[in-house]
């Protein structure tokens, strides 16, 4: 079987479903449909590896020039992609998938695509696993099927949100990019900000807020975010800058449950291109066998 | 204090010892390395790697904010990327050619010097800050070298060089993924996701995919060199230097695209 007739195949009905549909919306693939079709694929990974790991197709799949292939897709397209202007109005650039080219059918068929080959790859060196030879590949593969895997699932949870929170009293909803009302389930209120100044200019060299969450003060600054769950985090986005004391500070509130499957995956991969590098072994064996 | 006004009087001595020695090393006949030619470069990246540390001194925060403060470190390691290369392989021509491309960013930041305030802006303020840019400033000189090995690869038609610059390449390709993930980890802490497809980080993936690609492509290749260049070996050479150029795009080419005024990363904007 050749690479092209599995990916142009693909790729075409992907760039249909782009005619038909328009861009991915990923809030509406958000849980249960997101869990279920992550259960589907990794079970039907799981299958297609032990029923027919050893055909010609599957093969083909987890091979270095499946690889080569999908990386230079993904690259091509992110090319693509980056050249389009933000804000170019053009019928020609929705249908073909390269505004807002992330969430396009074609380039998360690609990412799909991309995600089998890491899983089938890392699935069929599991099976002779040793780990003077094999800990660097499972490593780098498994790291990045895992941060790229919780990373497109997770887009579908992740939500984004703006609170203006001043000093009178305390805000308990935040809005989303579309002007959307959402509720916090807990109250924000700004106790004290603080600004350094440049002396020559008089830009603003770090600025930290100490906003009262429920009552309890929690002190804020750019790079220093507060969790204020296990799967939301608070951060200082903005201010006000029409008075020398600011009245009032933008907080940016983030849900993202997947948060620590995507850190797991970074560090695992980070770890394995480290070992990579060092011991210079585990990733021509696997692709000769595969 | 060594501030911006002094740069041209590290660069001079800088550059005449760097040529100094990599004229040492095309006097060599063969590929048994210059002692002198190696003693030289180590001297002229003292006397520029003086002018960094000083500069860092005096500006009380690491230089590495701007473009032009950018190209400062990329000089400094397309030096020491090249020494080290003469040192691990023996290529002759590598000093030169890597104290060329040196010259002009070197050039480049005398023509048009940058000079700036003390501040490090918020966003700049972590512990990520050194290592992500540092990590991405090595790997693109390594690149660069790798570059240059296989434009002379396929001006020499043979593959004598390519196994160099996949060892490069995987050097490289260390550095860049880490400065890429902890870019990663910092943009979580800064700015509430790890990748949001920035214009800068939408390069920056397809540099990786590039360089990821080229790795893979040569995992099944001899290791015994060719004495002519296969098709593998050409198209191996051809998608190196499409690599590189990806790589400029990301580094300060996608500052002249229309996106780049939206981008997160607009700092590094020349200002």
């Amino acid at each position: 079987m050749r690479i092209r007739h599995c990916i142009i195949p693909l790729l075409l009905a992907a760039l249909q479903y782009q005619w038909a549909f328009g861009n991915i919306e990923p809030h509406r693939w958000g849980f249960p449909v997101n869990g279920a079709l992550s259960l589907a694929f990794l079970a039907g990974i799981w299958v297609m590896n032990n029923e027919w790991g050893e055909k010609e197709w599957l093969r083909t799949l987890r091979s270095g020039r499946m690889a080569c292939t999908l990386l230079a897709c993904i690259a091509v397209w992110c090319v693509a992609g980056g050249l389009v202007p933000p804000h170019a109005q053009s019928r020609w650039l929705s249908l073909s998938g390269l505004k807002e080219f992330t969430t396009s059918w074609p380039f998360v068929t690609l990412l799909v695509l991309l995600l089998a080959h890491l899983a089938l790859v890392t699935l069929h060196r599991l099976k002779h696993f040793d780990c003077h030879s094999d800990g660097a590949f499972m490593c780098v593969h498994g790291g990045l099927w895992l941060a790229l895997a919780s990373g497109l699932v997770g887009s579908t949870a992740y939500s984004d949100y703006r609170a203006v929170v001043n000093r009178d009293e305390s805000v308990h909803f935040a809005f989303d990019s579309q002007g959307r009302r959402h509720p916090l389930g807990y109250g924000l209120q700004l106790a004290d900000f603080s600004i350094e100044r440049n002396e020559t200019d008089q830009s603003p060299v770090q600025y930290r807020a100490s906003v009262l969450v429920d009552e309890q003060p929690v002190d804020l600054a750019v790079n220093a975010p507060h969790a204020v769950r296990w799967d939301e985090d608070l951060y200082l986005a903005s201010f006000d800058t029409s008075a020398a004391k600011p009245r009032y500070c933008i907080i940016q509130v983030v849900r993202q449950p997947a948060k620590y499957a995507t850190l797991a995956g970074i560090t695992l991969l980070m770890l394995g291109v480290g070992w990579t590098l060092l011991g210079r072994h585990g990733t021509r064996r696997s692709y000769k066998a595969g | 204090m060594i501030t911006w006004n002094a740069f041209a009087y590290f660069v001079l001595p800088t550059v005449l010892l760097a040529l100094a020695g990599a004229v040492c090393a095309l006097r060599r006949p063969s590929t048994a390395r210059s002692r002198a030619a190696l003693w030289l470069t180590a001297a002229a990246m003292a006397v520029y790697a003086t002018f960094v540390a000083g500069l860092w001194l005096s500006l009380e925060r690491p230089p590495l904010r701007t473009l032009g403060e950018t190209r400062l470190w990329y000089s400094l390691f397309m030096l020491a990327s090249g020494w080290w290369v003469y040192l691990r392989w023996g290529y002759r021509w590598i000093l030169l050619f890597s104290l060329l491309v040196a010259s002009v960013f070197m050039a480049i930041n005398l023509l048009k010097p940058d000079l700036h305030d003390q501040s490090l802006m918020p966003a700049l303020q972590s512990a990520w800050f050194v290592p992500h840019v540092t990590a991405y400033m090595f790997s693109y000189s390594v690149f660069g070298c790798a570059f240059l090995l296989a434009i002379g690869c396929l001006s020499k038609g043979n593959d004598r060089l390519l196994h160099s610059a996949d060892e490069l390449v995987r050097i490289g390709l260390f550095f860049l993924t880490f400065g890429m993930l902890s870019g990663c980890v910092w943009a979580k802490q800064a700015w509430g996701n790890y990748w949001s497809w920035d214009p800068k980080e939408t390069w920056a993936a397809a540099t990786w995919c590039a360089y990821l690609m080229y790795v893979h492509l040569r995992l099944g290749s001899s290791r015994v060199a060719a004495s002519r260049l296969t098709a593998r070996g050409r198209w191996a050479c051809i998608w190196l230097i499409a690599a590189f150029v990806l790589l400029q795009m990301c580094w300060y080419g996608v500052n002249f695209l229309p996106g780049a005024a939206d981008s997160m990363h607009s700092y590094a904007v020349e200002s």
